[in-house]
This record gives structure tokens, sequence and C-alpha cells, in this order.
């Protein structure tokens, strides 16, 4: 009996000393305390002004967003000269994204872009509340998506394929194509995956920046993830749709000869391509956290 | 054992000195003992009656041999491990730490999981990948985008030739990237050589840049 109550008062003991541990392991990420007081106690605006930011940025803290982020962006729109009911606006946004657990970080980086580019408010909300509307069709469309049998195999994948979808909503690509691209991926057996998803995504995306119709763009991508072409080759559709359409004719006709090329690609030729891949970058994911000696010069 | 049934033990044995036996019979007192020992020194003549057989020297092997088998199965071990019935003691304290344990864990559990945005290791993997533009008679040519945070007067392009041709390399995370250049501090200018666009909303056109995850074992992330 005298075991047991030692035992137990041991247990306690350690619960004691582990629960405030634990606790500070799993907070959230170290903010800096009282940023957001010394951006506001800093910018040059009226008592009111500066109450109503207060208000409005510990909210947007307390919904979850880094204290450093909503005092950073307070501080860009003092400087430019925002109103700070206007900027109470631009909060909003990002708070309400932040609700309904979309991904913020785009938000976040248009509402930046905006600032940066001088973008009236009102203009920056509405395209940022825009990009919001975008990002949960897209988060729907990517539940749908893994309840259809599309896996998720890292960490992160899912929020990726969340932004390139909405990305690609944004560049006019309709829900249903987007839809039925996934379901082609989800058709796929084992490769039916998250990221697969999202590089068709993005890819479609960017066929229609070229002047592909959505329709054409999704095809085209869904070929390609259909023939089993690996993620590079995939992002390589634009490179080749330009080829084509450096040949002359229509964006139809361009990216007609391109499904006909993919679909006439040998299966072999696509894994054999996959495989020499796997195989040339091995000294990146030896040393992560070293640049490789990689220089891509972009142009 | 009471301090009856020790002496009682020595009584029966023969061993009591003469203060515990003057004690002993002090607690005869009380009709229960009384009893007892009256109940013990019957079975003691009983015993004392009976006949005593000297076993044979194969007694032990025939025993042994008519008991049954129970040989150790270790399926049979599992199975009794599992199944057999046990007191469990334990206290409230005992219980409320692992109650508290289990909490604890699910929480930790939680907010790991909740708390990995970057991914896996190969996302942490840099590329380098170099800006340019050709921006003759520009006196500074700034680069902002998503990868730092739209910032105007943070990331410089070099114009090394003095020819206009300002270039920069950054260090650039997989994922893909919308930015444009400010020329002379004011003016936002596309990229006219990017990988691909994308409408900004405000009324001018994103470079993108699409920096690739490196390809893993099975060859597609």
């Amino acid at each position: 009996m005298a075991t047991h109550r030692c035992v137990g008062i041991a247990a306690l003991v350690v619960m004691a000393f582990g629960i405030p541990f634990v606790s500070q392991t799993i907070a959230q990420e170290p903010a800096n305390p009282g940023e957001l007081s010394r951006t506001l106690e800093a910018a040059d605006l009226s008592p009111e002004g500066k109450a109503l930011l207060r208000a409005k940025g510990g909210e947007v803290v307390r919904a979850g967003v880094a204290e450093g982020e909503v005092a950073g962006l307070i501080q860009r729109g003092v400087g430019r000269g925002i109103q700070p009911a206007e900027l109470v606006g631009l909060l909003d946004v990002v708070v309400r994204a932040k609700r309904q657990e979309l991904p913020v970080r785009p938000v976040l980086d248009k509402v930046k872009e905006g600032l940066a580019k001088r973008v009236p408010p009102t203009r920056i909300a509405e395209v940022a509340s825009r990009l919001s509307g975008e990002l949960a069709t897209s988060r729907e469309l990517v539940r749908r998506a893994e309840r259809e049998g599309i896996r998720v195999e890292a960490a992160g994948d899912r929020e990726r394929a969340t932004q390139a979808v909405a990305d690609a909503l944004g560049k006019g690509v309709p829900p249903k194509e987007m839809t039925d691209l996934s379901r082609q991926v989800a058709r796929s057996g084992e490769r039916a995956t998250m990221s697969r998803l999202e590089v068709g995504a993005q890819t479609t995306g960017d066929l229609v920046s070229m002047g592909l119709s959505p329709r054409d763009a999704s095809e085209t991508v869904g070929a390609a993830l259909s023939r089993g072409l690996s993620r590079h080759d995939v992002e390589r559709l634009r490179e080749r749709l330009g080829q084509e359409l450096k040949r002359g004719g229509s964006a139809e006709e361009g990216a007609t000869r391109l499904r006909e090329a993919i679909r006439s690609e040998r299966p072999e030729k696509t894994e054999k391509l996959e495989k020499t891949e796997k195989t040339e970058k091995p000294e990146k994911m030896e040393k992560p956290e070293k640049p490789p000696k990689v220089e891509r010069p972009g142009r | 054992m009471t301090r009856f049934e020790e002496l009682l033990e020595g009584k029966l044995a023969g061993e009591l000195a003469p203060d515990e036996d003057r004690e002993f019979l002090a607690l005869l007192v009380v009709a229960e003992n009384r009893r007892a020992f009256e109940t013990h020194q019957q079975t003691v003549a009983l015993l004392a009656g009976v006949e005593r057989h000297v076993p044979s020297s194969s007694f032990t092997d025939e025993v042994l041999a008519r008991l049954p088998d129970r040989r150790s199965r270790p399926l049979g071990n599992v199975w009794d491990l599992l199944w057999a019935p046990r007191v469990v003691r334990w206290n409230v304290a005992t219980a409320l730490a692992l109650s508290l344990v289990l909490v604890v864990t699910a929480l930790t559990w939680k907010a790991l999981s909740s708390r990995t945005p970057v991914g896996p290791e190969l996302r942490s993997v840099v590329t380098l990948f170099r800006f340019s533009l050709d921006a003759p008679g520009a006196r500074q040519v700034f680069l902002a985008g998503d990868f730092n945070g739209w910032r105007t007067d943070e990331i410089l392009l070099a114009d090394v030739t003095g020819r206009g041709h300002f270039s920069v390399t950054l260090p650039l995370k997989p994922g893909r990237y919308a930015y444009m250049f400010v020329v002379d501090g004011a003016t936002w200018i596309t990229d006219p050589r990017a990988e691909a666009y994308r409408d900004d909303g405000f009324g001018n056109k994103n470079a993108l840049v699409n920096i690739e995850v490196p390809t893993v074992a099975n060859g597609d992330t």
C-alpha cells in the first residue's frame, strides 16, 4: 500500500513539474511580447486611432496570427499614411481568413503587396477578400479530393495544394475543371498524391495564363498526369506549350499537338525519365541546410 | 497475527516462557480464545493418534507421473496473460496522474502535428536563383516579392557591368513566388523573362518563379 502511495505521489510531482514544461513546448511560436504595443506607441497616430488598432490587432493575434506579422502590417500601413479605420478593414480580412482556418500566408502576402504597391486600402481589401474566397473554395476541393483517395504524403502538402488550386481559380480556371483534374489524379493509383494535384493545378493555371482555355489546359495537364509524367515533366508543359506556340497556329492547336505528343510517349519512357530524376539530385537531400551548388541563371 | 495467536502457536509447540505462559492463561479468559485453544488441543490429540505410513522410494515419481501434463505453451501463456482475471490495486492519485498524462499527450500530439507547416526536410533545401533586369539608365533596382514580404528597400540588384544590367542571386526554398522589380523607388516592372505570370489584382502582372522540390525516392514530390 505504501509503495502505491509513493508511486502516486511521485507521479503527481512529475506532473506538477511536467505540465508547465509541456505547456511551454506546445505553446504558439514564440512571439516577441509587446511588439504590437511598441509599434503602436511609436506610431504617429491619434490616441483614438491607436486604441482602434490595438483592439483590432489584439483580435487578430488572439485568432492565431503571429504578433510580429500584425505589428509589421500596421507599421507598414501607418508608414504609407493609411488611416486606422482603413487598416482595420485590412486586418479584418486577415482575421476572417484565419477564423475560417484558411492558409493565411497568401492573404497576408497580398495585403503586404498591395501596401508596397501603394494600392488604395479598399482595393487591397477587395482583392484579399477575393483571394480568401478562392482559398475557401479550393480548400473544399482539396478536402473532397482527399475523400476520393488522394493521399497526403508530407506535412504541408494539403496547404500547398490548396494554394495551388486557389491560384488556378484566380487565373480563371472554373472549379469544375479543378474537380475533373483532381478526379484524374485520384484515379491514378499509387500516384494519387496531393503533390500531384498541386502540380497539376499549378500548371493548369499557368497554361491558362499562356492563352489556353481552362478546358484545354486541364485536359492537357490531365493527359500528362494520366500518362504518369513526373512532377518535373508536368511543370515542363509550360515550356513545351511555349515551343508549340512558336511553331505557329492558335493556342488550341498548340495544346492539341502537345496532348498528342504526350499520349504518344511510351510509358516506359516516362518511367525511365522519372528514375533518372531520382538519382540526379542526391546531394540536396543529404545536406538539407547547406545551399547546394546549383545556380539557375533564370535568364 | 494477533498476540493471542502468537502465544497459542508457542503454547502448542511448548516453547512459551513462564511470563508468556501467564499472559496466555490471562487471555484465555476471553471465551473466543478459549474455544480456539480447545479446538487446537483436539486437533493435536487427533494427529497424535494417526498412524504414520512411510512412503515407498518410488512415491515421488509415481505422483509426478499421475499429474496432468502442464508444460508451458507460449500461446497458452499469452492467452492466460490476456484473459486470466487479476486484481489491480490503484489509488486516486495514480489514476489522476495517468489521466493527466493521457490528456497532455493528446494535446502535445495535436500541437506538434499542427505546427509543421514547412513539411519534410526537403522543403528546407534552398536553390540559388538569379534575378536580373536590363534597365539602362536606372539608378537603382530593388526586388520585392512573396519571399521578402514585398519589402521594396531590402533586396538591391547590382549593376556590375555599369551597362544597366542589374542582377541579384537569392537562396530560395522550394515553392512558388510572385515578384516584381522596383526601379528608382517608384516604378514597378514585371520581369519580361519570367517563367510564368499572374495578374496581381491591382492592375499589374506579377512574375512567378517556381523553385522545385528535389525529387525523392518515390520520385514525385
